[in-house]
């Protein structure tokens, strides 16, 4: 698919992207491009400033007498959480950016939503450099997404959306041509997902490969 | 005077009750307001302001000033918060068109500075048509996908989508020219 043509497919999806809203899928889609798309990011970025202009709008109202007193009570006993190193904080948030593409929907639990917020700040953090993500093709058509991140560790997480079920053993090919196995994804219902941390750099790696007994083979490329 | 927020977060981050409750007390009235203006119930608003801050304390140490102001960041913890609350409870969200009266017009009990942005979405929020009005606020504070809003409206998502997004393609170009 041309650029212009897959940036006005994720331009309609921004809104629901920047709300927190889109489904599983269509946001797994979303940030597959949004990692690689600097003007997408820019347009996701200005939307998200509206809405968060918006939330502003709200009047104001005194919550009842007492408040502020039940809140700190309640705080006394949750200790505030320790500051996360920026690299740590990325990689642990794009786990969970990697969990919602597995099809989570968004109203599961709270801890989701927060996700849904974190991907804008590991997109802006990780300027998309250290990120890599791409389409999972098979027989060339999309079959899920790989996102690559690159970092200690890196990791490499799979989406795969639609194909044939079967346990699929996974590779990566460096762009020194050498193989490396990596594990495996087991595929049911057409869906399944995986990840791992990597020793290779991703930088490093031409392209995953998928392959299992009497199952298509399944390529990203990671290139470019 | 007043010590900013980001100063106040930064003490929460470790640890700090007295920062705790000078935030929760500068920022419990805008907190209040959107939670309740999401749940509708006064009772289940306060549970989820106090969440809300219970979040803001523990997560403290995460917010970026670089990103925006505390307020705005509160505010996504609320709004997330809020519609967890009405979606485990299936409520049905408040009649668009009225929201959107309530929310372009200044609230008289309000007496903190309206800024010059804010007039400024106040009166683009009010000339957009209600199609585009309803569905970006369904989106915004009741968290409705486009899909959902198509069905209660019986109109094509894709419509939806195309309504939202220059709705909020107008409402921004109104907002950088604020001064105007
Ligand atoms: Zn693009």
């Amino acid at each position: 698919m041309p650029e212009s043509e897959r940036c006005r497919e994720v331009r309609e999806l921004i809104p629901e992207l920047a709300m927190g809203v889109a489904s599983g899928e269509s946001r797994a889609r979303g940030l597959a491009h949004l990692a690689d798309c600097v003007d997408c990011r820019r347009e996701l970025e200005e939307v998200s400033g509206t809405v968060d202009a918006l939330l502003l709008l709200v009047p104001e109202r005194e919550p009842p007498a007492g408040f502020d007193v039940r809140v700190l009570a309640a705080l006394e006993q949750r200790a505030p959480r320790h500051r996360i190193r920026t690299g740590l904080l990325v990689a642990a948030a794009m786990v969970l950016v990697a969990t919602l593409a597995a099809g989570l929907t968004w109203w599961r639990g709270a801890d989701d939503r927060e996700v849904a917020d974190d991907y804008r700040s590991v997109l802006s953090t990780a300027d998309g450099s250290y990120l890599r993500a791409a389409d999972l093709q098979l027989d060339g058509a999309s079959a899920g997404s790989v996102f690559a991140y690159q970092g200690r560790p890196s990791w490499l997480f799979m989406s795969v959306e639609d194909a044939p079920n079967g346990t699929y053993h996974v590779r990566l090919v460096g762009t020194d041509g050498r193989v490396h196995w990596i594990g495996t994804c087991t595929v049911r219902d057409g869906t399944g997902s995986w990840g791992t941390s990597v020793d290779l750099p991703i930088r490093s790696v031409d392209r995953v490969e998928m392959y299992g007994t009497r199952l298509p083979t399944i390529v990203a490329s990671l290139r470019g | 005077m007043a010590v900013s927020d980001e100063s106040l977060l930064a003490a929460m981050a470790t640890g700090d009750q007295d920062a705790a409750a000078a935030f929760v007390r500068r920022h419990q009235a805008r907190v209040y307001g959107l939670a309740l203006t999401v749940v509708q119930q006064p009772a289940l608003a306060e549970d989820v302001a106090q969440d809300t801050f219970v979040k803001a304390w523990r997560h403290a140490a995460t917010y970026d000033p670089r990103r925006g102001s505390a307020s705005t960041w509160l505010l996504s913890i609320t709004r997330n918060a809020a519609i967890d609350a009405i979606r485990y409870r299936h409520d049905d969200p408040m009649d668009p068109d009225l929201l959107v009266a309530l929310l372009t017009v200044r609230d008289e009990g309000d007496t903190s500075d309206d800024t010059d942005t804010n007039l400024a979405l106040r009166q683009a929020l009010a000339e957009l048509p209600s199609e585009m009005a309803a569905p970006i606020v369904l989106m915004t504070y009741f968290g409705l996908t486009a899909r959902e809003i198509a069905a209660r409206d019986d109109v094509p998502a894709g419509t939806v989508k195309t309504r939202v997004r220059r709705g909020l393609q107008r409402l921004r170009e109104r907002m950088g020219v604020r001064d105007a």
